[in-house]
């Protein structure tokens, strides 16, 4: 049995972000041109069955979010508004892959714990294990980003810093250094180190004072430079959980009204909770390797890229062309824009997946409005991380055809097998002969 | 469990760690934050994005604008000429050449600023034109402002008036005055507004960011490359967009430019000299090209990529091969497509590889951040 105020500390900011976070979605007007306009959406296929939330379930679900973050923060009726604002918030996330971001999915496994969590029960010491569960969870974050960070474009090459950094030359005060190639590098290999080593020192009682002024200054010179959000934020808040409970006691202290009451009692460590942070752990800690069972290069192929804190590793732009051919023979060219937002068709552009998806989704709409039985095809230019422009995937598969599930992706070109633009017009008949389309 | 144990076992691993890491990231930021004052001192990297934007913009653009509203003025001088019988037809159709020439050193800043604000593009070059529409209007006699119908107005509506007789009615002088009255006042406003105020907000819009004047131009560079060069003078008449597929060539002769009188190719060799000058920022002093600072120095100045060629040398390849496709194609090019079209298609390869280079090589290397407001972590 611990004292839980670490955890009352998380619960209270993180309730307070998740309605700083919605209320600036909501601000933004992402809610009409990230849910509702889009012509199309790209969900994830295992979660493929939710439907399209309309104008009614989509304010329902803010409204959900709203109250189930007041919930949070305040600890009132916890479990139900946790629950709801679980519910709510993931569902949003899983509408789209267009707009995956690491940190959502962070909010959602936070959130998730706290469900079976004791954090609103400020007057009870909790059981130890909810603490450090939380703790192990954080901590696995840093780690693993700093783990992902430990590839060839990274630190060898300072990519995509290199490709990122300059343009914030004329950035005040500190503008300047981003001109310099040796910026990047020490960006590259200070980013890497500190994740690798952040769960250690923030563990460390002797250390964690001197270190948490890096976990913000860090944080900060990320939000700074980066459009990632309140992801900073979050895990400034997140990151104080390794404090003593003596010490978030202290914190509260200086606000009269919110100081965290006197203990009055226990609550007793649930058998089921021992299963449940056991099952937890082992896939939180597995999910992310998934990677290992697909050749090829990660960042070409993204096949089990996401949900495993692959943050800021790639800067691949593309530029995609997809064709259509029908039983007559007739072949046309997509116009992107008529289906797509600019975001998505960005994302389209560069994701296997994706692209495999909305040829998919093109079939079906054919299908459906102009009873046209059609095959696809796209020709994708990628650049990953400052490497020249190749042919992403086979521009001659019907990727109508191809399944998108977890196994090996054989419509994307491996990496090494580099197909340039210049070179690509005197293979292109000979590829199209020996294709099926 | 024990897992879980070991993990919170306190002070085992912290001590593990030197603290010199630590020290070197603390003094890292120390050593960044206190350099503020130095942002003038020498370095590696392109610094020279408002000498870049000046010769872009006091060398090239406005040039070139200047230039086209002279030539168009001109034209307008040389037609009321005609109509008095003080200038030969021969006189106003190398006019009308100069002016489509002129137009072609325009074309990539058509789709920002003040071009864009005015409608020049689909004003003054929107082809095929409709002849049937054109001889109405001619009967008419009125002016209305084109709305969405740009396909009786414009350079090509000039042209087949031009060429479609020998000798021009007044009724048909009326029309040709009318429509290049119309361009002329166009491209006044185009300039003025270039020279009054728009290029002064371009110079000083620096950064690569989104809405950057680097951003605008490289985007209206790229755009209108890919409808107006490769697909409005190569791809059309020979019924390819996008990438290309050469599985359903067809010819079209009278999608081409300048379908009347014939001089297509001169207007795309024009257009295809403009696009590679502007990429290596040169301009012409009397007639003698003078070399400029310009995206090539930019993309130079990313240094040498980890992975293959340098990217300026590739792009630069490419300009020379697509210069030989295109070399190779002849005038009337309406004739040429249908006896020769692989020959078009081969050079509307090589001209669609360069946007292939340009879009996602070039403007991730010179940093040109995506246009997007939304939150990404990455991916």
């Amino acid at each position: 049995m611990v004292d839980g105020a670490p955890l009352y500390t998380l619960r209270r900011l993180f309730g307070a972000l998740v309605i700083f976070s919605t209320l600036r979605f909501i601000y933004y007007g992402w809610i009409d041109c990230q849910i509702l306009s889009p012509i199309i959406s790209f969900p994830y296929e295992e979660f493929s069955f939710l439907p399209r939330p309309n104008h009614l379930a989509t304010t329902m679900l803010f409204i959900g979010m709203l109250l189930g973050g007041l919930s949070i923060m305040t600890g009132k009726l916890f479990k139900i508004g946790t629950t709801l604002f679980f519910m709510c918030f993931t569902y949003i996330e899983l509408l789209d892959k267009t707009y995956y971001l690491n940190h959502y999915y962070f909010v959602s496994l936070i959130a998730f714990l706290l469900i079976f969590s004791d954090a609103h029960k400020e007057r009870y010491r909790i059981p130890k294990l909810q603490l450090n569960l939380f703790k192990f969870m954080i901590g696995l974050v840093y780690f693993l980003a700093g783990f992902a960070k430990l590839n060839s474009d990274w630190m060898i090459n300072a990519q995509p810093l290199s490709l990122w950094l300059p343009p914030h030359a004329d950035m005040p005060f500190i503008g300047w250094i981003f001109k310099y190639k040796i910026t990047a590098y020490v960006f590259s290999w200070g980013g890497a180190l500190f994740d690798l080593s952040a769960p250690f020192f923030l563990m460390s009682n002797r250390l964690r004072i001197w270190f948490f002024p890096v976990v913000i200054l860090f944080h900060f010179m990320t939000w700074l430079l980066f459009p990632i959000g309140i992801f900073p934020w979050v895990m400034i808040c997140c990151a104080t959980i390794f404090f003593s409970s003596e010490e978030h006691r202290k914190f509260w202290s200086h606000f009269k009204s919110l100081e965290l009451p006197k203990i009055i009692g226990r609550v007793n460590l649930r058998p089921f909770f021992k299963v449940f942070a056991v099952c937890f752990l082992i896939i939180q800690i597995l999910f992310p390797f998934r990677y290992l069972m697909y050749p090829g290069n990660l960042f070409w192929h993204e096949s089990g890229y996401r949900f495993s804190w692959r943050v800021m590793l790639i800067e691949k732009p593309s530029f995609a062309t997809f064709y259509i051919k029908d039983e007559f023979g007739i072949e046309e060219e997509v116009i992107l824009s008529d289906w797509l937002t600019k975001q998505q068709e960005k994302m389209v552009s560069s994701q296997p997946d994706m692209i495999v998806q909305f040829a998919h989704i093109l079939k079906e709409k054919y299908l459906n409005i102009q009873r046209r039985n059609i095959k696809v095809r796209a020709e994708v230019w990628s650049s990953l991380n400052g490497r020249r422009s190749q042919l992403l995937i086979d521009p001659y598969r019907n990727l109508a055809q191809v399944k998108n599930n977890w196994k090996t992706r054989d419509y994307v070109i491996p990496i090494d097998s580099i197909i340039t633009p210049q070179n690509y017009f005197k293979i292109n008949s000979k590829l199209r002969e020996n294709s099926s389309w | 469990m024990n897992l879980i144990k070991q993990f919170t076992n306190k002070n085992t691993v912290g001590k593990f760690f030197p603290s010199v890491f630590f020290v070197f990231i603390l003094s890292y930021l120390l050593f960044a934050c206190s350099g503020g004052s130095n942002s003038d001192s020498s370095n590696e990297d392109f610094t020279e994005i408002p000498s870049l934007l000046e010769n872009y913009c006091d060398n090239i653009i406005m040039p070139s604008f200047e230039e086209f509203h002279n030539n168009i003025n001109s034209f307008e001088t040389l037609l009321n000429a005609y109509s008095n019988s003080e200038a030969s037809l021969d006189d106003c159709r190398s006019a009308l050449k100069n002016v489509r020439l002129s137009w072609q050193n325009i074309l990539p800043f058509l789709q920002f600023g003040p071009a864009l604000d005015h409608f020049l593009m689909v004003n003054c070059n929107t082809y095929p034109t409709d002849t049937e529409q054109i001889e109405q209007d001619i009967l008419n006699g009125t002016w209305i402002d084109p709305a969405t119908d740009y396909n009786h107005f414009g350079l090509p509506a000039i042209e087949y008036i031009l060429y479609s007789n020998e000798t021009h009615s007044e009724a048909q002088i009326n029309r040709l005055i009318m429509l290049t009255n119309h361009l002329v006042n166009l491209s006044s406003s185009v300039y003025n507004d270039w020279s009054n105020s728009y290029g002064l907000t371009f110079k000083s819009n620096t950064g690569t960011s989104a809405g950057s004047s680097v951003s605008l131009l490289v985007h209206s560079y790229i755009q209108v490359y890919e409808t107006r060069v490769r697909n409005g003078k190569l791809g059309y008449p020979i019924n390819v967009i996008g990438m290309g597929t050469n599985a359903d060539l067809y010819a079209y002769p009278n999608k081409v430019e300048a379908y009347f009188s014939g001089y297509s190719l001169d207007l795309l060799d024009e257009a295809f000299t403009t696009y590679e000058d502007l990429y290596n920022g040169d301009y012409y002093v009397n007639g003698i090209k003078t070399e400029g600072l310009g995206l090539d120095d930019f993309v130079k100045s990313k240094g040498d990529v980890p992975y293959g060629i340098p990217l300026d040398n590739e792009i630069s390849d490419q300009f020379s091969v697509a210069k030989n496709a295109i070399q190779i194609l002849d005038n009337p090019l309406s004739s040429f497509v249908e006896t020769n079209i692989t020959d078009v298609f081969s050079a509307y390869i090589e001209l669609q590889a360069l946007v292939v280079l340009w879009k996602v090589d070039m403007t991730s290397s010179i940093g040109m951040i995506f246009d997007n407001s939304y939150d990404n972590d990455g991916d």
